[in-house]
Parts: C-alpha cells; structure tokens; sequence
C-alpha cells in the first residue's frame, strides 16, 4: 500500500477531497532538484508535497470528547494545511491556515449540531530571513515559543489530546510581530529565540478545544525569549518568559521552564510557569498563578505506546488548583497517524479539563 | 558509508557527530555556504534502519517522529529515496546532497565523506 493510499484510507471523506484537490492542483513532473520526478518531487506521507522550492503539506484531526464531569460533549474537527518556500536566504515564506467544526452535544443525548461554531483560521504567515546559517529572522504571524509543547502543538506530534493547561492556557500561543532565532550548528549551546509583537494581534487566537473555557484569546502586547538546551540527541531543557498585556489591559510576567528526557523506551516531560499579573486586575481572583505537569510515555514498540500525566494548575480565576492525573494509549500505524485513547481525572479544585474520556484519530498529510 | 556529491568540499571526513547534526537539521551548510540536502532511504529499508541506529543512535519511528515536528516549523526534513541506485545517483548530481549506501567499494562520481567501521 502506497503512502497515498494509507493517507486516503485514514482521513475523513471531507478529507478525502481536500488531499485529492491538493495532490492534483500541482504538477506531478515537479521537483525541487530535477524534472525526472524522482529525485525529491513527489508526496511523502507526513511530509507532504513538494513542488519546485514549496512544500505542500497539513493535517488532520477528529476529536471526540466525552466529559462525564460537565454537560457537554465535544467533536472537534480540524484541517490545516500549511505551505512553506526556501527561496533564497531573504524569502522563506510560510502560511498555515485552519478549518475547524465544532459540534456540540448535550451530555447524554443522541442529537448533535455538526457545524456549529465552524471557523477558518491563519493561523501562521510569516517569512524568514537567513542572516547567517545560524540566525534567521522572522517577520509574521507565528507561534510562540513558551515551552515545547506551543512549539508543535499539531495533534498527531503531541503527546496527548488533552493538553495540559500550563502548555496552553494563560500567556500568548501566538504572536505577529518579530522573531529572531538562534540555533546552534552543534548542539553545544542553546537555541535561543527572542521575539516582540507591539501591537494587537492579526487575528484571534483559536479556541483550545476543551479547554476554551478559560482561553486567553487576544493579546495587545507580547514579547518575550525561549533558550532550549539540546541535551544528547532529541533531549533538551529550556527556559521561558513572556510579558503580555491582554484583551483585559491585565499585564503578565511569566516565567517556565520546560524539559524531556529519554531513557531507552521511557520518555519524560514537563514544564512549569510562574505567572504575575498586574495592571488591570478587576476580574481575576488573584494577582499570581503558577502550573506544572509531568508526563511519561512508554513505548511498547515502534507503534504502541502507553502515556499519563499529572498536572496542578492555579488559574487567576480559581479560588482552588485544578488537579488532574490522565492515563492513556497510543497507537501510530505510521509515524504521521496517531489513534490515541485517554482517560483524564480530575482529582481536586476547580476543573480545567474535566474529568471524562477523550477519543482522536490525526494524520500528518 | 557516507557520500556526498562531488561539489561538497571538506578539509576532512565528516565525524560521526556532524553527520548528527546534519540530519537533526542543525547544519544546514557546507562550510563554503552552500546549502546541504540530507538524503534517506525509504522507512523500511534495512540501510536506513542501520544508518539510524548506528549513526544517529536513535530508532525509526523516534527520528520520524522528529522530523515531522521539524517539518511543522517550516524545515525540510531528508529527501527520501527508494533503492541504492536512486539514491547514489542522487547524490552524484545534486550539489550539496549527502547520504549513505551500504556497499563497501567506493562508486564513482561521489565524494566519500566518512566510513563506518
């Protein structure tokens, strides 16, 4: 079976047209390196499509959220597609847009709202300028750096589907301004990102699925810096900060680090953020919050693994931390799919993502 | 053992650790500024499972894992391959390309830049 075929067999019929009208839009002889359409040119599964200096690539998302804590079931649809271009060292461009539908189910009942709360997002557009072959510059609409998990947020290269909330809910996910990167040829010294966003946002941030109770979705200011170790091979540890002002005019200082470490088929995670908050503070509880989770991941194989964290997250909203403690599996019949099962608990304070059973099918086409 | 095209110049054999951080993506040049296109064979592929554990030192599905994430952020990840041949001859004429096959006799028209032991 040939990657197209696995990738046709895994996505959803809605799907199914968008890959087709993707994969016949562009020339098939086309190719980054040569005109014999076998030298780079062509589809990858997970990599997408490459076309002369573009790539063409996305994914794809179904989730199913079953909360027996709240009185609303979730299904949350996602499709992203997203084109880069190496040009030359000053024009890399990038664009990532998203559709997304959401229905809405009343707890325990049969009748659903398909298409409910649909959206199209841009997500992401920017373009890098390579300065040197280590600093680049970016100009745009683009994700911010607080933490790992920001970084790569795409379902199927996530750890979970429910997504803890000090990687997501209280500072800028993104950020639409300026960026200058550093990464290390060697790995002997950290990479390092500092970034500044003036004024509003483009757009407004999307929603976090189960967790857009509590999201944070629009930024008047947001600058900051990330420094990430690399510890040997895909390890690393790394530190955060951003200041922000949002929507409220309720100024931020946050302060993360963030970890992962591999021992042979274990893998473990975490980060923590400090938050302290300012300005205008009329609807909030109290003027810090602060949250942590540590996640480990066992693999049982090159397809299977099994996966859990637990979190404590003191929200600027909450008179107590949100406890939850999530176990889960994970199967990847290729690298770029990810079928994933969870079970979140919810065992103390104010919930952020309720207790109840989480379902999600993603594919990286 | 690892062979780049003819246009790659080195003062000496690439180390194990370069060859590294090529294929993370973290060199991204040659040191005369031109850009390095990291080649691979097919996920399946015996060579590349060798090439993967004994150079990188990590697992298949890990280092995919990897440079799916690497491609959300905008950054190519390895120009795959599917047999010895189109691989070699890959190398042989694009500037820049790097990458490994497993016969042991030195092919034409390919710089040798390291060899396992």
């Amino acid at each position: 079976m040939t990657d197209i075929t696995r990738l046709l067999a895994a996505v959803w019929p809605t799907r199914r047209l968008l890959c087709l009208l993707l994969l016949t839009a562009v020339s098939p002889t086309a190719s980054a390196f040569g005109d014999d359409g076998n030298d780079g040119g062509g589809y990858q599964l997970g990599q997408g499509y490459n076309w002369g200096s573009y790539n063409f690539a996305g994914y794809s998302d179904v989730v199913e959220y079953l909360p027996t804590q709240n009185e609303k079931n979730q299904a949350l649809s996602t499709a992203s597609i997203f084109i880069s271009g190496h040009i030359s060292s000053y024009f890399n461009p990038f664009v990532e847009a998203s559709f997304s539908n959401k229905g809405i189910t009343a707890f325990n009942t049969a009748i659903s709202s398909p298409g409910q709360d649909a959206s199209l997002t841009t997500h992401r557009i920017y373009n890098d300028i390579e300065m040197t072959d280590t600093i680049t510059l970016r100009l745009g609409n683009m994700l911010s750096p607080v933490g790992a998990w920001n970084q790569i947020p795409a379902p199927a290269l996530v750890l979970t589907t429910a997504r803890p909330a000090v990687t997501d809910l209280n500072f800028g996910n993104y950020l639409a301004g300026i960026s200058v990167n550093y990464t290390d040829r060697d790995g002997d010294l950290p990479d390092m990102q500092v970034y500044w966003q003036p004024v509003s946002d483009l757009n407004e941030q999307p929603s976090g699925g189960v967790l857009d109770a509590y999201q944070l979705n629009h930024y008047k200011m947001v600058a900051g810096f990330h420094a990430s170790l690399p510890l040997p091979l895909l390890d690393q540890i790394g530190v955060s900060f951003q200041r922000s002002r949002n929507g409220l005019d309720t100024d931020q200082s946050l302060y993360g680090i963030d970890f992962k470490y591999s021992f042979q088929s274990l893998t473990l995670q975490g980060e923590f953020t400090y938050s302290e908050l300012s300005g205008a503070l009329q609807n909030v509880l109290r003027h810090h919050e602060s949250g942590a989770y540590v996640a480990a991941s066992y693999a049982l194989g090159e397809q299977w693994a099994v996966t859990s964290w637990v979190e404590e997250y003191s929200g600027r909203n909450a008179s107590t931390a949100a406890r939850d403690l999530l176990w889960g599996i994970v199967y990847h019949p290729l690298p770029a799919m990810a079928l994933k099962l969870e079970y979140l608990k919810n065992f103390g304070g104010e919930p952020v993502n309720p207790t109840g059973l989480l379902m999600s099918w993603s594919v990286l086409f | 053992m690892i062979i780049g095209n003819p246009s790659v110049d080195l003062q000496a054999p690439l180390t194990t650790r370069q060859i590294v951080a090529i294929y993370l993506l973290r060199t991204t040049t040659w040191p005369d500024g031109s850009r390095i296109i990291p080649v691979n064979r097919e996920i399946d592929s015996a060579p590349r499972k060798k090439f993967t554990s004994t150079i990188i030192g990590l697992d298949n599905a890990s280092l995919a894992t990897y440079w799916n994430g690497m491609h959300f952020q905008g950054k190519s990840p390895p120009v795959l391959q599917e047999s010895e041949q189109a691989m070699l001859a890959f190398v042989q004429r694009v500037p820049g390309a790097v990458g490994y096959i497993g016969a042991t006799t030195p092919p034409l028209g390919v710089k040798i830049l390291y060899r396992v032991p």
